[in-house]
């Protein structure tokens, strides 16, 4: 059956194919484009990163290890939220699901929700995996073989964290559906199930902080002392010792330090863990359906709001604040979208960490850094323009066609095209304004800026949140895409693409130009904010004037 | 209240759903739209509510042209359209409070009229739950309330009781009546003939984009050639052959 069900997956890939071929062959091409670009910079990155450890003997295993136990922490925090996320929404809210739970083969559908999840991480193999390993074995000289291993090993690590995650949501629906029976106010819900499963996720995440930043880098590596003595692997991966990412990273390190026979053992290990997981998952598949029909039962969601009045209403009388009303609504009651919404929080969060961290430790020993801040800053807002680029493909990009069929509410009440279009603005631009002031006053603290240059860099911020949420919603209301209301699959089109293509050349000119103003005063930066205000009018503009020009049986208004 | 002039779709470049339509209504009357799948009814309605344009004609309601005075006319409209899609994460409470913010009522005119409305078809009690949670009729029940709530001229039904029980059905038939007589006007799109034969003053027949018939029961019984107790249903097939 599994394999009736794939051959059925690969004709709806066929099927896609069939209208509009030409544009969805482009599309897709463009996407490859995309991450071949990103894995390429990924590949440089650590590449230099490499290059620049493997120059002191003293220090390259030890600082190795510990970069790649870093590392492993930060993408398994990624898996395992991402494995969540799509794990209990293909378990439980998949209305695909419908038809397979009404047959005898209805435990197929853990089954299929395993193999959804592990494809959906397998970004991290092809973007962020492969190019780091190319890049470890071109500077470090490493086998084509342990390449391999190191590849399956991997693979082997996203299922056991995939199936985990899998394994956690599945006990926990098991044991609310029990707690259920006994106690009615503990009665299994979709809601409890997911706040259960985040709260697991957070001791891990708490943990995990812990254990990384109990390490005191500084003293670890001697740097206040000319005299550094060789560090040990041991004391180095010493905290990393109870996480699940310390058997992957032993293993690139095994491959590193050609430990053949410790490499086949960790691989025999990862191998062993993966097929208990799919033992446990696939015997367990059968026993899963009581607990998918407890979470069919509705109005459950009504108990959850309990109010009688909601206070905002009565502050409504405009169609302006009626459509800032809808869009909060629709943005803070979704369920799937809030926790991709933190999913992006919790990346960009974790780049915040290790900024603050290091930061702290330097402040801590003393020592005044040596480097050049005007790189520093220009990063640092290439990052926010990246990050803020990701939210607006997610959240800003899909407002229109996300509408879909709900689009007549608005499109038969007397309000125009420009103001339902600048309610939308207004809404996600102030949402976004406090993220980017949040994490770029973060991002910044850790600089030594003085007061004119911190005021011109929270200026560039304010800007490049103005223009990439205007680009966003734009190109979006422009070109909207009514085959479907799921916003993952709307933002994989070509004005997707061509959002994140012109959000990152943005943030590339705004870095540029905040690292040319720190070196030669705040003009370039002034130019910059003047000429992101003239794009985000230009494209405000543009949008409202194309659309109330649209027409070939789509949706229209005034 | 409502003129259509000579309007006709044509869908990208080749495809034409309206062919030179000519019809009007008028306060106080219902008008019934019927007419074989893909005969271009709900594209016309679509056309009247703003939300699509048409390629030729002019639509005029209440002396405002839909495509030039389109905030003017839609505040005059209420439009419950096929398939009651509204936004999931919104309490029916919710629904009807941003629809009539969208048609500029205020907080204290919505507080006033809702309650009312919420009696006609029993939802008292049912209005804090989420759309999602409702059952195909009561969504098409709140659609319906949602149309009413502004208190517009004209009324722009599709397909107005698929899906609704036979009380609420009956229920949705007075009210349009009651719609009518107190001078409002209706254009109501539906397959299920015995309703329009039940509530219509006069009923088109739309076939391939043209108007083909238009008149009283009585009128169109007589263009059909059938005797004075023949159905709509017999003389739709008979017309429309």
């Amino acid at each position: 059956m599994l394999a009736e069900l794939f051959v059925l997956q690969c004709r709806r890939v066929g099927q896609h194919f069939r209208t509009h071929t030409g544009a969805k062959i482009l599309t897709t091409m463009g996407f490859v484009l995309v991450a071949l670009l990103v894995a390429v910079g990924i590949y440089q990155f650590f590449f230099a990163g490499f290059r620049y450890l493997g120059q002191d003997n003293n220090t390259v295993e030890a600082l190795s290890l510990y970069f790649y136990e870093i590392f492993l922490l930060i993408l398994t925090s990624l898996i395992l939220f991402s494995a969540i996320i799509t794990g209990l929404y293909s378990l439980y809210r998949s209305r695909q699901n419908h038809w397979l739970i009404s047959t005898p083969s209805f435990h197929l559908v853990p089954k299929l929700s395993l193999i959804n999840s592990v494809t959906s991480s397998f970004w991290t193999l092809a973007i962020v995996f492969l190019p780091a390993t190319l890049a470890m074995r071109e500077t470090f000289n490493l086998s084509f073989t342990g390449l391999i291993a190191v590849l399956f090993a991997f693979f082997c690590y996203v299922l056991i964290i995939t199936g985990l995650a899998l394994i956690l949501i599945l006990c926990l629906s098991k044991t609310l559906l029990w707690l259920g029976q006994r106690f009615v106010w503990l009665k299994i819900n979709f809601f409890k199930v997911t706040i259960a499963t985040l709260f697991i996720f957070s001791l891990f995440l708490i943990f995990s902080w812990r254990q990384s930043i109990s390490t005191d880098l500084i003293s670890l590596f001697r740097a206040e002392n000319a005299d550094v003595t060789i560090i040990s692997p041991q004391s180095v991966s010493q905290p990393f010792l109870f996480l699940p990412s310390h058997v992957l990273a032993t293993t690139i390190f095994a491959w590193q330090s050609n430990q053949i026979w410790l490499l086949s053992k960790l691989i025999a290990l990862l191998a062993s863990l993966v097929a208990v997981i799919i033992a446990l998952w696939w015997h367990w598949s059968h026993s899963f359906l009581n607990v998918w029909q407890a979470l069919q039962e509705i109005g459950q969601k009504t108990n959850i709001l309990n109010r009688k009045k909601n206070i905002l209403l009565n502050i409504i009388n405009r169609p302006f604040t009626a459509i800032l009303y809808k869009e909060y609504v629709a943005v803070s009651r979704n369920g799937r979208s809030v926790l991709w919404f933190f999913f992006l929080i919790l990346i960009w969060l974790m780049q915040a960490i290790v900024n603050m961290t290091l930061a702290r430790s330097l402040h801590h020993h003393d020592i005044s850094p040596n480097f050049n801040s005007a790189v520093a800053e220009a990063l640092q807002f290439i990052t926010a323009s990246y990050f803020m680029a990701a939210f607006v493909l997610r959240f800003v990009f899909p407002a229109y066609s996300a509408e879909g069929k709900t689009v007549w509410q608005i499109a038969t009440a007397p309000v125009s095209f420009t103001k339902s279009f600048l309610a939308k603005y207004v809404f996600f631009s102030t949402i976004f304004i406090i993220i980017g002031t949040v994490f770029g006053a973060v991002a910044l603290a850790g600089l030594p800026l003085a007061f004119t240059e911190s005021f011109g860099i929270a200026l560039c911020f304010a800007s490049a949140i103005l223009f990439i949420t205007a680009l966003g919603l734009s190109l979006g209301a422009i070109f909207p895409n009514y085959e479907t209301d799921d916003p993952a699959v709307i933002s994989t089109t070509m004005p997707g693409i061509a959002v994140i293509i012109f959000s990152v050349l943005y943030g590339a000119v705004g870095g540029w130009l905040i690292y040319q103003a720190v070196l030669f005063g705040l003009a370039p930066i002034i130019l910059f904010c003047l000429f992101s205000l003239l794009g985000v009018i230009s494209l405000l503009f543009l949008a409202t004037y194309l659309v109330k020009r649209h027409d070939s049986g789509r949706p229209l208004f005034s | 209240m409502l003129s259509i002039q000579k309007v006709s779709k044509i869908f990208d470049s080749q495809k034409i759903v309206l062919n030179n339509v000519t019809l009007s209504v008028n306060p106080g009357e219902i008008f019934a739209l019927i007419g074989p799948n893909g005969s271009g009814k709900t594209t016309l309605v679509k056309m009247i509510a703003g939300l699509l344009q048409t390629s030729s004609g002019k639509i005029i309601v209440d002396s405002f042209d839909v495509a030039k005075q389109a905030e003017k006319s839609k505040a005059l409209v209420g439009y419950i359209p096929d398939e009651p899609s509204i936004w999931p994460y919104l309490t029916g409470q919710e629904f009807l409070e941003l629809t009539g913010a969208l048609f500029r009522m205020s907080a204290h005119e919505r507080q006033a009229k809702i309650p009312k409305l919420l009696e006609i078809f029993k939802l008292s009690g049912l209005e804090q739950q989420f759309f999602d949670e409702y059952s195909r009729g009561n969504k098409q029940k709140f659609s319906i309330l949602a149309a009413l709530l502004h208190n517009p001229k004209l009324l722009l039904v599709d397909e107005p009781i698929v899906g609704l029980d036979p009380g609420s059905a009956e229920t949705a038939k007075q009210q349009f009546v009651h719609f009518a007589k107190r001078g409002g006007a209706i254009l109501l799109v539906t397959h299920t003939l015995p309703v329009a034969q039940a509530i219509a003053h006069r009923i088109g027949i739309l076939k391939n984009g043209k108007l083909i018939a238009v008149g009283s029961l009585s009128e169109l019984r007589r263009k059909a050639k059938l005797s004075v107790s023949a159905p709509l249903e017999a003389i739709y097939q008979s017309i429309v052959r």
